[in-house]
């Protein structure tokens, strides 16, 4: 049975043409807009939470002696919160990117909607995330310039604004997709995932950089946090926007190759491991059961 | 009938027991990480055990208010929760069993998370008898906590994203983080209205700075304690039973 589902949606699929398959994605990027747009509460009522972790981030972050010795200086550091608001934003992007991937997939098991992602002729990864880049695009965008605003009337720090950050910024993206598809492969086979999640995402705050930068954490958290989908885009975009570089360098940390490397290879096995869950799931029969 | 709720809810622990674990590892990990990024890349021995009494009260408060509001949740979804109102017993009674298993639980779990982190981590605190009396409080306080979280659940459907704020809150401004007298006075002031800080402010001064129930109590700050548990565990009483008592004239007692 699932043997001819696959056949007949691989037929479809070649029978599409490109503004066909331009449709359906556009279709799909609108519906992710109108689920953001559901979500304005959601995101409202957490945007205190948001701020409140940063500023207390900011605050508290390499002051452990400060605080055994009872005398804490409650000032920012501007330099510290430059950092802190770029490593922030970035892990923003792929908690909100893979928090939603993963509760919106949970949610349509529950209510039994997710077979209908198999009515479309288009891979069920791409209609999964398609709808949803964009949306997390905006939705992250949205809190970080809010975030932003607030936390830059408390302290006036400092970024150097250049075209050059886009290209982080993408490779930050991609690879956030990615890992979301990896998680969302482990929801359809598994179900049951929630602390998986929390704790992946738990320990990606830490080794990825996004907090304190890989250059200041202990080298065998380093080497990992290397791995982390998004250290490396962290360390360009640092460059970038707080060093103020020109342009990104081709080796090293932060550089091209790495971030090309990461992104291409969380991409890959996102697909990858989405398509291995989905194919648990059909074989299993429990697409539609929780 | 309290029996049966309670040995239900322990029945659905036991049979999600497969998660325990994981559990444990995130609060476990959570914890260490924390200490690692405020000692900016290395740990501080010497924040151990003010923070430890915070984190614990915020891992039972964790598990409380989850298994409060999942527990009501779920039972809404599956339509038992309105069978469960064909009792003669009022709504907060009902209740006490679910809240009883959810206690027993956090308790259990956020007990064996501390012991570990004890051992591993070498914290000592002068252990004494008179502690037992803010914790007890503390645990009463949370209850309230959750009870009033489960009242929330019944009729916002974004109960989702206030409760991450709420147990977010709570984890940030308690003590876990940075002991609260530390803190800005006016932001003292906003941790002390929260769940578990009282507590954990009280227990604090017992097993770490050896002052006895007499001293707490005439700094004020047990009674403070106390008064803070009897008013949460009132309002959350209180909350729940309107909460159910509406739903059930509104028919919103099935999935929302």
């Amino acid at each position: 049975m699932s043997s001819s589902g696959t056949t007949s949606r691989t037929i479809a699929s070649r029978t599409l043409g490109p503004r066909a398959v331009a449709t359906a994605v556009g279709n799909e990027i609108e519906k992710g807009l109108f689920h953001a747009w559901g979500e304005r509460l959601q995101i409202l009522i957490e945007l205190p939470l948001f701020l409140i972790f940063f500023l207390l981030a900011a605050l508290i972050l390499g002051r452990g002696e400060q605080i055994v010795s009872g005398h804490v200086d409650w000032r920012f550091e501007p330099a510290r919160v430059s950092s802190l608001m770029v490593g922030y934003a970035a892990f923003l992007f792929i908690y909100l990117q893979t928090a939603k991937l993963f509760w919106r997939l949970l949610g349509e098991v529950q209510a039994g909607t997710l077979e209908q992602v198999y009515l479309s002729p288009l891979p069920a990864w791409l209609v999964a995330t398609a709808g949803r880049v964009l949306a997390t695009v905006l939705e992250t965008a949205a809190l970080v310039v809010i975030l932003y605003l607030i936390v830059f009337a408390i302290v006036p720090f400092h970024l150097t604004w250049n075209i050059q950050a886009l290209v982080p910024m993408a490779f930050i993206s991609v690879s956030s997709v990615g890992y979301s598809l990896i998680e969302g492969g482990m929801v359809l086979a598994w179900r049951r995932v929630e602390l998986v999640h929390e704790l992946a995402l738990g320990l990606m705050v830490f080794f990825s950089g996004a907090l304190i930068p890989l250059s200041q954490l202990p080298a065998w958290m380093a080497e990992i946090g290397r791995f982390t989908p998004i250290s490396e885009g962290i360390v360009g975009l640092r460059a970038v926007l707080i060093d103020g570089r020109q342009s990104l360098p081709v080796g090293g940390d932060g550089g091209v190759l790495w971030m090309v490397a990461i992104s291409a290879a969380y991409l890959v096995i996102g697909i990858a491991v989405f398509s291995l869950g989905e194919r648990i799931a059909r074989n299993r029969g429990s697409l539609g059961r929780y | 009938m309290l029996g049966n709720e309670t040995v239900k809810g322990l029945l659905v622990t036991w049979a999600n027991r497969g998660t325990l674990v994981p559990a444990l590892a995130v609060l476990v990990v959570f914890y260490i990480f924390i200490q690692f990024l405020i000692g900016g890349g290395h740990m501080v021995p010497a924040l151990y055990a003010p923070t430890l009494l915070g984190f614990a009260s915020y891992g039972l408060a964790y598990i409380v208010t989850l298994r409060m509001v999942s527990g009501t949740l779920e039972e809404m979804n599956a339509g038992t929760l309105e069978q469960l109102h064909l009792s003669p017993l009022p709504a907060w009674t009902l209740s006490l069993g679910r809240l009883a298993a959810t206690v027993i639980e956090a308790v259990g779990l956020t007990g064996l998370v501390s012991v570990g982190l004890i051992l591993v981590l070498g914290i000592r605190f002068s252990y004494r008898l008179e502690a037992l009396v803010p914790v007890a409080l503390t645990i009463f306080d949370v209850a309230g906590f959750g009870l009033l979280l489960g009242a929330v659940a019944i009729r916002v459907a974004s109960i989702g994203a206030i409760l991450h704020v709420l147990q977010s809150t709570v984890l940030f401004l308690n003590g876990a983080f940075v002991p609260v007298d530390v803190f800005p006075s006016w932001l003292q002031l906003v941790s002390r209205l929260l769940p578990t800080t009282l507590g954990v402010e009280v227990s604090r001064k017992i097993l770490l700075q050896g002052w006895s129930l007499a001293a707490v109590w005439s700094d004020g700050s047990l009674i403070w304690l106390l008064l803070h548990s009897v008013a949460m565990l009132t309002v959350g009483a209180v909350a729940y039973q309107h909460s159910i008592g509406r739903a059930l004239r509104e028919g919103g007692l099935g999935p929302h």
